[in-house]
């Protein structure tokens, strides 16, 4: 851990050592965005879509995404359904439990803004983001797997516009 | 029993007890008394050409005048159904518990109670269970009720 | 000789590149532990109770059959590489051997040893 954080800025210092941290970058965005391994995590009708999109004709294996089923060996956290306030802390506990670096997609209109339950709700939070902070967002009730997929490739595209210097966080 | 022999029957032996209400729903329909509703919910149940022994819900209702408790009822030997009303004060709304006719009323009258506000009498345990751990904010679907992140649904036209 | 060098270069090379990957992952790595973060995974949920629960001995028991017949299968292998060049004696002595061990596991079976449930 000590090498990576100091590297980008001694790497400055010397002349040609931004080759050296943009090499390490395309190695590392390489192996994180091609198998980013997500939690299941799925509530209501978007979960259904989901499960759709990882099965064989909209297939999350071949982007390298296999599902797990604990936060601890996963990077990505797809909220898929309606989170409701009783829900809530335990979302927020399992983003906690998940390890660096870890991504959040905000799949459906529920988790969006509430979607459906925006009026005359009680019990839904209105959009995930009061809970834990989101990287994508994907609209829809339910979005298609087409949309989900278009996601996790927008998902990838932020991953690999990661700068070292970020590690330093 | 067909739909019309049955309220025949009903409105005939709870004389006083059960009034039938006209909605113009597909469902009999009778209103019932807060004093009188164990005592007709446990002869309902045993009253061999009725047979209710299926308690399919209980639901709350607030208008704004009026609390009420809607219990629908189905009888699994004779296949048809009825349901009962209970109309309460808008001010101190309570109802008698039919759990020792229907073991099942138990959950039903605790969501009555978490949701609306409706007292109910006799009940072992009556404590939220739907909301949320550390709710405060009374009870949710009275229509008086607000809150900063309660949103009403605009009319149309604004 | 030579044949055991080769096999120790074998082990450090395997052992090594382990080593290698772990040093690697651990260079590049973030760490940031929070109290939030180490707590036991219980679904979600605060855990209650310990982690810490007793075993079956169903396991053990599994366990130590098959240390006992994996010995034997151990014991197999190199008859069974050698056995073209030994003669009869050898088969029969095998036999005699695996008939002895057949004896344990029958016993083993017939008290419900094998039984998971």
């Amino acid at each position: 851990m000590g090498i990576i954080k100091k590297l980008p800025v001694y790497a400055e210092k010397v002349p040609g050592g931004g080759i050296v941290t943009t090499s390490i970058e395309k190695v590392l965005h390489y192996g994180q965005a091609c198998s980013v391994w997500y939690l299941l995590f799925g509530t209501a009708c978007c979960a259904i879509e989901l499960m759709c999109t990882g099965a064989a004709r909209y297939d999350f294996d071949r982007l390298g995404m296999i599902f797990r089923a604990t936060p601890r060996q996963s990077d990505l956290i797809i909220v898929a359904g309606t989170i409701t306030k009783k829900m809530a802390p335990r979302l927020r506990r399992l983003y906690d439990q998940m390890a660096e670096p870890r991504y959040v997609i905000a799949m459906g209109g529920c988790t969006v803004s509430g979607g459906p339950f925006y009026y005359d709700s009680y019990a839904v939070e209105k959009g995930v983001d009061h809970i834990i902070p989101v990287d994508v967002y994907i609209p829809g009730c339910p979005p298609r797997p087409e949309s989900l997929l278009e996601g996790c490739l927008n998902l990838q595209k932020k991953i690999k516009q990661q700068k070292l210097s970020d590690w330093q966080k | 029993m067909t739909k019309d022999a049955l309220k025949d029957y009903v409105a005939g032996h709870y004389e006083g007890k059960l009034t039938p209400l006209d909605t113009g729903r597909f469902d009999l329909w009778f209103e019932v008394k807060a004093g009188d509703l164990v005592e007709v919910a446990q002869s309902l149940r045993d009253d061999e050409q009725l047979k209710f022994d299926f308690l399919c819900n209980i639901g709350g209702v607030d208008t704004t005048e009026r609390f009420e408790a809607v219990y629908s009822l189905a009888s699994t030997v004779h296949k048809h159904r009825i349901d009962l009303k209970v109309v309460m004060s808008h001010d101190a709304p309570e109802v008698d518990s039919v759990q020792q006719v229907w073991p099942g009323a138990n959950w039903f009258e605790r969501e009555m109670w978490e949701l609306y506000g409706i007292n109910v009498k006799n009940h072992d345990n009556l404590t939220r269970f739907l909301l949320p751990d550390e709710w405060d904010q009374g009870h949710p679907m009275r229509k008086d009720w607000d809150a900063p992140d309660f949103i009403r649904m605009p009319e149309p036209g604004q | 000789m030579t044949e055991y060098l080769a096999v120790l270069i074998f082990v450090f090379a395997g052992v090594g590149i382990v080593l290698f990957t772990f040093f690697m992952s651990r260079l590049i790595r973030p760490s940031n532990p929070y109290p939030d973060k180490t707590i036991n995974y219980e679904c979600a949920e605060l855990p209650q109770g310990s982690s810490w629960i007793q075993f079956n001995n169903r396991f053990y028991i599994f366990a130590l059959i098959f240390v006992i017949f994996d010995v034997e299968a151990v014991f197999l292998f190199p008859w069974a590489v050698a056995f073209g060049q030994l003669g009869l004696y050898a088969l029969v002595e095998m036999v005699v051997f695996i008939v002895i061990l057949f004896f344990g596991i029958f016993y083993a079976w017939r008290k419900g040893a094998l039984k998971w449930v």
